[in-house]
């Protein structure tokens, strides 16, 4: 089994009664209130996109916003071999916002938070603007690889409600800068990419103890999507765990596990 | 400063390239040049024509046409295939053939040309300007030095609007770009070489009467790699052209200069200092000036901290570079170490240093308040511009900082902040922790980087503290069986953490302690495994804990009364290797090892007797029973002929009666055998026997009931 794994889900939360974060796996855009977690088996000989998008501003906007960023992204996947041509479907993804935003007075201002992990060869890229994250989990340290675009003043804690930088998201138009990490892929890997209505309620400490004790990639979705519905949910919460294959077990004696039925 | 740095500005750099793109040596090119062939100047010898007078031109005999004599920029000319921009003045377009450009400045242009007699690659520069005042009398002094010092000046000039000069090309390039071939730090030995090469010369340039002022990596210059020969370069023309014109410096060039450069001040000393600074650079990685990433500081940084503060050395981790960098590195330039003192110390000595070397600590002990910085670091969510608090923070959230270090392999965003921001606050060692041995252990990392952060508070691992008297109460805890405690002594051997507390506040010996603790554990455990003696994660564990009691100073013999009752084990003594082990004499130092040996391996040995033991009674068990197995399988191969007789005798009457029974014992015995037909015929003349008994039994009584009435 060479196939990278990647449950998905996305949720709608307990207070809010409607979803605007977007989750895109290889591909396939979501579109529901909230989901089951779904599950992918991708066969990595093209580069494997996987992305969550937060909207922001009034109702069926930030949705909207956060569908417009998924799909321009998803639309230049294919092409994502190297950091540059992340980067440009970024800046692609944040023009088109503006794109729609200027067609309709009323969706003035609607913009979106976006992190995707591309996965090329050995290679992983994470890019993210705004305060969605994406993590490695390896060595059970979980660490994150995406920044945050957010305010935290000295000796004050940080400001939850405020990005510093999304796609769209001011009635004019304005350039963004995403951040960008590039890293080496090692076997077992486990990437965790989710919108801030996860980490808003559990902390890093319990999403990492959560992951490690989890069975499998579903379970691990399943228990955490669980504990932040059990912590209030007081936003959407999107949860995209992608697992790197281990290389195949030898034949010889060394696999005692997995190779049985 | 008067340095030099504008005249020619990476003209240093570029004089020597190591690269000889198609420079093709030898090739004759342009060789058909108008005129004369002139003797080259051999190196070292004068030329017959006396350094002319300002305004003179030499040879006027072979201008070439339509040079006039300020044509400082002729248009662009193409020599052979290449364009070069600049053209040499007449007088040296005899003799020498343009190869290439190396670099061009506001005063001065450098070409890389051949001698069109010998072929030989030179180094011409030349300064645009004719007025420039020269100091014959060093020049000459020059042109006779010796090469193998500093790089050859060959020739020089005036004429045609230019001042010029010849100079040896050294094909390695300079050091400085063999810096960025081969990144410092530099194994000691090589720093040697290159000592053993720059000090010499600086000795003899200051015979010579010169200080060089700009002694940098781009000026050292190297002729071949292996055997390592390097020249000092730049002596020459440039260091008058300088005098005359105050310029203004880059930092590369002030990061090498001694303080007293700052108010002007030069001495013979100055070459030494920056001697010193280039030998730091190579054993550290880079330079004190320089940033983690290879940036450098601002000017006025470099200015203040050289007018305010020691240069730290303690980076060098061994004594003797260290003692030698201190010497180099002294402010005051008469106490600066100068040639003998360093060929003291190159023969082993240890001349005085003028200053005492300061206390690692003193360095941070200036303290957040009067040096702080406004950057603010992210942390859990907060923000933090203060080292101290940031410490305090990272001791309370262990995880969050744990997963932060895990990110330097991975140079994750908020691991390159930390690193950012303590370089802000000017945390040195902070950020050394940051670049030592992080990788694998992010715990060890975090834990230097929380002592860097804050030396004065007593050190604390994961929420334990591990001072003095709290390391006890973790031993306690752990002897105890708190398994916590166990996994937290465990992390703590395991990341050396004892190491990094050392000099803390209430740890005091503790990188003794840990070292002794380190080796008596691989000590014994070495042992144990040369004895194929099993170790499971608790053995090591409590092995671990044992070993760090006696690790304390006088604590050696805590356990030697238990080790001397398990090596009196009678079961354990029953095995050999056992009874080798605990006759062995040990040395005093491994006697804790030892000890701790003993009473591992004591059980193993005597569970192995045991085992023994059980194997023998078994054995014997089975045997026993094999015997009596062997008994009956005699007694059923018997039971074959038997039975078949007794069948056939079963015919017979009234011993028939015991026969047929004994043929049918018989037959069932035999059936455990191979012979079962033999058995099955057995069974049935036995049935046969007994029904035909049965006949004879009835004959017989109605013969006996029917004699009366007979009778």
């Amino acid at each position: 089994m060479t196939h990278i794994d990647v449950v998905a889900v996305t949720h709608r939360g307990r207070q809010r009664d409607y979803n605007q974060d977007t989750v895109a796996v290889a591909g396939f855009q979501s579109g529901v209130l909230e989901g089951q977690p779904v599950r992918f088996a991708i066969d990595p000989v093209r580069p494997v996109t996987c992305l969550v998008a937060d909207g922001l501003g009034g109702l069926a906007e930030g949705a909207r916003a956060s569908r417009v960023a998924a799909a321009t992204i998803t639309d230049a996947a294919p092409l994502f071999h190297d950091q540059d041509a992340v980067v440009r479907a970024v800046h692609q993804a944040n023009d088109a916002v503006y794109a729609e935003m200027a067609l309709t007075p009323a969706w003035s201002g609607m913009g979106s938070t976006v992190v995707l992990l591309v996965l090329a060869g050995d290679r992983a890229i994470c890019a993210n603007v705004g305060d969605s994250r994406c993590f490695l989990l390896r060595d059970a340290h979980l660490v994150q690889l995406s920044q945050d675009d957010s305010m935290t003043p000295a000796g004050e804690e940080t400001i939850a409600t405020v990005v510093t930088q999304a796609l769209g998201g001011t009635p004019r138009p304005t350039a963004v800068t995403p951040h960008v990490l590039e890293t080496e892929v090692a076997p077992g890997d486990r990437f965790l990419l989710c919108s801030d209505g996860l980490t808003d309620e559990l902390d890093v400490e319990r999403i990492e103890e959560e992951l490690v004790k989890a069975a499998d990639p579903r379970s691990a979705v399943s228990a955490l999507l669980r504990a932040a519905l059990d912590a209030g949910a007081r936003d959407n919460v999107s949860i995209v765990l992608v697992t790197v294959p281990e290389p195949p077990a030898e034949p010889t004696g060394t696999a005692q596990e997995g190779n049985l039925p | 400063m008067t340095e030099n740095a504008q005249p020619a500005p990476g003209t240093t750099r570029d004089t020597a390239p190591g690269t000889t793109r198609d420079a093709a040596p030898g090739t004759t090119r342009d060789t058909t040049a108008p005129g004369t062939t002139r003797d080259t100047a051999a190196p070292g010898t004068t030329r017959d024509t006396a350094a002319p007078a300002p305004g003179t031109t030499r040879d006027t005999a072979a201008p070439a046409p339509g040079t006039t004599r300020d044509g400082a920029v002729p248009g662009p000319t193409t020599t052979g295939e290449r364009f070069v921009r600049v053209n040499l003045p007449p007088t040296l377009q005899q003799r020498y053939a343009v190869d290439r450009e190396l670099g061009a400045g506001g005063e001065a242009d450098v070409l890389l040309a051949n001698d069109r007699e010998t072929g030989e690659q030179r180094v011409v520069r030349l300064y645009r300007r004719q007025d420039l005042p020269l100091d014959d009398d060093k020049l000459k002094r020059l042109l006779l030095a010796d090469r193998q010092h500093l790089i050859a000046l060959l020739d020089y000039g005036r004429g045609d609007g230019y001042v010029w000069e010849i100079l040896e090309f050294a094909r390695e390039g300079s050091l400085e770009e063999l810096l960025a071939r081969t990144p410092a730090p530099w194994p000691a030995p090589q720093v040697l070489s290159v000592f053993d090469q720059l000090a010499p010369a600086i000795t003899y340039a200051n015979s010579l009467g010169m200080v060089h002022r700009d002694i940098k990596p781009g000026n050292v210059l190297i002729r071949s790699i292996n055997p390592l020969d390097m020249v000092l370069a730049d002596f020459g023309l440039t260091k008058f052209i300088a005098a005359t014109h105050h310029i203004g410096t880059n930092s590369r060039t002030s990061a090498y200069a001694p303080p007293e450069a700052i108010g002007g001040g030069l001495s013979r000393s100055s070459d030494w200092w920056s001697l010193g600074m280039v030998l730091l650079e190579l054993l550290v990685g880079r330079s004190p000036f320089q940033r983690t990433d290879g940036t450098w500081m601002d000017d006025r940084f470099i200015t203040h901290e050289l007018i305010s503060r020691e240069i730290d050395v303690s980076e060098v981790a061994d004594e003797h570079w260290r003692l030698l960098l201190r010497g180099l590195l002294t402010r005051a330039p008469d106490k600066r170490w100068g040639p003998q003192q360093t060929a003291m110390w190159r023969n082993g000595g240890k001349p005085p240093v003028a200053d005492p070397e300061p206390a690692t600590a003193t360095a941070t002990g200036a303290g957040p308040t009067t040096r702080g910085s406004n950057a603010t670091y992210v942390f859990g969510g907060r923000g933090y511009n203060d080292p101290v608090q940031l410490a305090a923070a990272l001791r309370a959230d262990w995880g969050e900082g744990r997963r932060l270090l895990a990110g330097r392999k991975l140079k994750t965003p908020q691991y390159l902040a930390l690193k950012d921001w303590m370089t802000k606050h000017q945390r040195a060692e902070a950020v050394q922790a940051l670049d030592n041995g992080v990788d694998e252990r992010p715990e060890r990392g975090l834990m230097q980087v929380i002592m860097a952060l804050d030396p004065n508070v007593p050190p604390e691992f994961n929420g334990r503290r591990l001072d003095g008297e709290h390391l006890h109460a973790l031993l306690r805890d752990a002897v105890g069986g708190q398994v916590a405690a166990r996994q937290l002594l465990d992390q703590v051997y395991e990341d050396g953490i004892l190491t990094i507390c050392d000099e803390a506040t209430g740890c005091t010996g503790y990188a003794m302690l840990d070292d002794r603790w380190h080796r008596s554990v691989d000590t014994a455990q070495a042992r144990l495994q040369q004895e194929n003696v099993p170790l499971q994660a608790e053995h090591v564990q409590s092995l671990r804990m044992q070993l760090l009691i006696t690790a304390y100073e006088g604590q050696g013999h805590q356990y030697a009364e238990a080790a001397r009752q398990a090596a009196q084990n009678p079961e354990a003594l029953q095995q050999q290797w056992f009874r080798n082990l605990a006759g062995e004499q040990i040395v005093p130092q491994y006697q804790a090892a030892h000890h701790a040996v003993l009473m591992m391996a004591a059980p193993v040995a005597a569970s192995q007797t045991m085992n023994q033991r059980a194997e023998a009674e078994r054995r014997r068990i089975a045997a026993e029973q094999h015997a009596v197995a062997q008994s009956r399988a005699k007694v059923d191969q018997l039971s074959v002929p038997i039975g078949v007789v007794c069948g056939l005798l079963a015919c017979m009457p009234v011993v028939g009666f015991l026969t047929a029974l004994a043929a049918i014992y018989c037959g069932v015995r035999a059936r455990r055998t191979q012979y079962q037909s033999a058995s099955t015929w057995a069974i049935g003349l036995g049935g046969v026997g007994v029904v035909l008994q049965l006949c004879y039994l009835m004959q017989a009584i109605a013969g006996v009931s029917a004699q009366p009435p007979a009778g």
